[in-house]
């Protein structure tokens, strides 16, 4: 137990500056240091002093001191005591004094062992009054040496008065400069005197305004080191308030530059590595202006205006929902936000971004507050995802067109079908009645006519699927067109089963088309059919011819329902119909039809409407 | 065999309207006749029928719109109303009922089916 104390003191004291003795309660030297040696004058290394007797020592050392036999009487009063000690002064031959410090060393209340601490202070202390137990000026002036700030006090005109011995610790030094500049004092150094000017002002300035002055400044000290030193000026004032000198304070802070200058190293690694990624990066203050922005930000936002230094000057202030989010984070409300922004303007692609903004550690103090927003790109991935849409919208609609094709199918089946289970059922009755056969006939020809009808419409529903499959063969001929309408079509309207008409008008020198006659007769009949359909009660129907130079336009007129502007586009996919036609019969498979052989003749089809005026129905062939 | 019975028949396919006129005749109703909604409405304000067969998809006022302006009329809005449609889903038969149709025949159909229900409705059976 004993051996462990000894060893902490050891390890504890040794290096120490001041005096350090520690011996045993039999009073057998246990460990010494190296100042104690210096300090008492004892001519033997520190270790082949221990184990020896104290009491000896003591009255060896006890001659160095104001008074000897006073100095051994007081070891023994306090050992005695074993009360701890603290700064007692002891009065050297020479005028100077120590500090005393002693701790009784125990062990469950038994003392094993003395420690013993010296502090050298080194100060006359000839004319000190002694007051509470320390001369006031002692403690001021040992305050003044043992603090780590430089101080020293100049008379207006820059002559030292005083040097503490941090800012001078060599006290030869300390004395010889007292009353001369700092200039002369290097020169009688053989210091080469560098450029003071800057200081000198400085100091002039607070000897003449009365103000004081910090400045940081790479100096050389009055050893000749060089170092970075704060330094503050304060005026010193005498009694009536005017300035008798200066007071000046040096703060080495040579240390705090050097972290400094690491810190701004591995801001420089930070930043380069943030120049090298992918993601959007950008360092605002309170204000947004910007503190640090990589090169991936400005290569995809790049500056409006070269000489603003703000946020707005890259994302523009139109980004509403961004914008709203910063603010959200720089006012506090939220420590960190993300969304989703798309930029889309004209010279790029369109790009989506989703960022994140979190606020600046605020209680850091060298950033404001402001904020670090962080952008990537997703645009791959929010393609990607409305690709996936795209294909289950896809998926949806041909699942409605199917559905949409057998409710179709079943409907225009069963009309027909009315017609021909009633006339065999009348014929029957006919029969049954011996009625003529004249009579009969006609509800057999009705029965033919409705089957044909529905030969026809499965022809059609066949005929699409044929398209959709790519099997339709186009067989083209020269022929007049319009002999061909006039011939083969107008007799099957004039009149329509509604009693109206259909006109045919032309205009330019007539030229022969070559094209499919099957398949543009379905186009036309089927575009007329429409017009009349569409257009119950109003005015005739017309069908125009216009020859141009290379083409021939032909139109079908009607003044019928229209159709919605938003249908228009979708007329030309399979049993799509208008809006406004639920009442009306119709399949959705015409147009489907008419658009492909119109494709088949290099032709352009091209529909004008408006709702409740009429529409027209324009359809443009090449003559070659 | 009846009071003769007055029927409008509402039906935009010409031959079908032709067939059913010639049916119900046949087994002693009068009958008349409309091609569309509007023609139906006319019809059956001025010449109150004792019943209105009438098809659901018709150009120029459908028969659903037929069977309600009918109702708004107090002069009319008693007349039994029986839909003919192609329209086979269950849907739309609620729909048609719904309405206040007091029945509803799919297409196609039989002629005994038929005047079987136009005698039903009539409370003639």
């Amino acid at each position: 137990m004993y051996q462990v104390e000894r060893n902490k003191i050891q390890l504890l004291f040794n290096g120490f500056s001041d005096a350090v003795l520690f011996e045993s309660s039999e009073r057998i030297v246990e460990f010494v240091n190296e100042s104690y040696c210096s300090l008492f004058k004892i001519k033997f290394a520190p270790d082949s002093i221990i184990g020896t007797n104290c009491e000896d020592g003591i009255i060896a050392a006890s001659f160095q001191f104001k008074n000897p036999s006073r100095f051994i009487y007081r070891i023994e009063e306090i050992i005695e005591e074993a009360l701890p000690i603290k700064a007692e002064q002891v009065f050297l031959r020479d005028g100077r004094f120590l500090l005393r410090d002693y701790t009784p060393i125990s062990i469950n209340d038994k003392v094993i062992g003395h420690l013993w601490i010296y502090k050298e202070v080194v100060q006359t202390v000839n004319q000190i009054e002694i007051a509470n137990g320390w001369p006031k000026a002692i403690l001021f002036d040992y305050l003044l040496n043992n603090i780590k700030v430089g101080i020293s006090v100049l008379n207006n005109r820059e002559e030292y008065l005083f040097v503490n011995e941090t800012d001078l610790p060599d006290a030869g030094k300390r004395s010889f400069i007292i009353g001369k500049t700092e200039s002369e004092y290097f020169a009688y150094n053989k210091l080469p005197f560098g450029e003071k000017s800057y200081q000198s002002d400085l100091f002039y300035k607070v000897v003449n305004e009365g103000v004081s002055s910090t400045y940081e400044y790479f100096v050389r000290d009055l050893n000749g080191n060089y170092s970075f030193k704060e330094i503050t000026l304060y005026p010193l004032l005498n009694e009536e308030g005017i300035v008798e000198g200066v007071i000046k304070y040096a703060v080495d802070i040579s240390e705090q530059k050097e972290k400094n200058l690491h810190l701004k190293k591995v801001i420089q690694q930070y930043e380069q590595a943030l120049n090298n990624i992918n993601d959007l990066v950008v360092i605002t203050n309170k204000s947004l202006d910007v503190n640090f922005i990589n090169h991936s930000f400005l290569n995809k936002f790049k500056a409006i205006d070269d000489k603003i230094h703000t946020l707005f000057n890259h994302i523009p202030l139109n980004k509403y929902e961004f914008y709203k989010h910063v603010f959200s984070v720089l006012e506090g409300g939220d420590a960190n936000v993300q969304g989703k922004m798309l930029v889309d303007n004209k010279t790029e692609k369109k790009t989506w971004y989703n960022y994140f903004i979190n606020q600046q550690d605020s209680t850091n103090e060298n950033k404001q507050g402001g904020i670090v927003a962080i952008l990537n790109d997703v645009t791959g991935k929010v393609e990607l995802e409305e690709n996936l849409l795209e294909v289950v919208k896809r998926e949806k609609e041909l699942n409605e067109i199917k559905s949409a094709f057998v409710n179709m199918v079943s409907h225009e089946m069963r009309t027909p079908l009315a017609i021909i289970s009633s006339s065999a059922e009348i014929v029957q009755m006919m029969l049954a009645n011996g009625k003529p056969k004249e009579d009969i006939d006609n509800y057999i020809n009705q029965i033919i006519s409705e089957v044909e009808r529905m030969t026809a419409f499965m022809n059609d529903i066949l005929m699409i699927s044929k398209i959709e499959a790519g099997k339709i063969e186009f067989y083209p001929e020269s022929v007049s067109l319009y002999d061909f309408i006039y011939n083969q079509l107008l007799p099957s309207y004039s009149p329509f089963k509604d009693s109206r008409n259909l006109e045919l008008n032309t205009k330019g020198l007539e030229h022969t088309i070559t094209f499919d006659g099957k398949m543009l007769r379905h186009v036309l009949q089927n575009l007329i059919d429409n017009a009349f359909k569409y257009s119950f009660n109003k005015q005739n129907p017309r069908i125009r011819l216009r020859y141009s130079k290379t083409y021939v336009t032909i139109s079908i007129v009607d003044n019928g329902i229209g159709i919605h502007p938003e249908d228009i586009n979708k007329l030309f996919a399979s049993f799509s119909r208008g809006r406004n036609v639920a009442n009306i019969a119709g399949t959705g498979i015409g147009l489907v039809v008419v658009k492909y052989f119109v494709d088949q003749h290099n032709g352009v089809i091209s529909i004008k409407s408006k709702l409740n005026k009429g529409s027209v129905f324009s359809i443009k062939i090449p003559y070659k | 065999m009846n009071d003769t019975k007055t029927i409008l028949v509402v039906e935009d396919q010409f031959l079908l309207l032709q067939n059913i006129i010639f049916i119900l005749e046949l087994n002693g109703f009068k009958t008349l006749k409309a091609s569309d909604g509007m023609e139906g409405l006319h019809i059956a304000t001025t010449y109150k029928p004792d019943l209105i067969l009438s098809d659901l998809m018709m150009e120029n006022m459908s028969g659903y719109e037929l069977l309600e302006k009918l109702k708004e009329d107090p002069s009319t809005q008693n007349i039994p109303f029986i839909f003919l449609t192609a329209r086979a889903d269950v849907i739309d038969k609620d729909k048609g009922l719904g309405a206040g149709a007091r029945a509803y025949l799919t297409k196609p159909f039989g002629a005994k089916e038929l005047v079987a229900m136009v005698r039903t409705t009539l409370g003639l059976i």
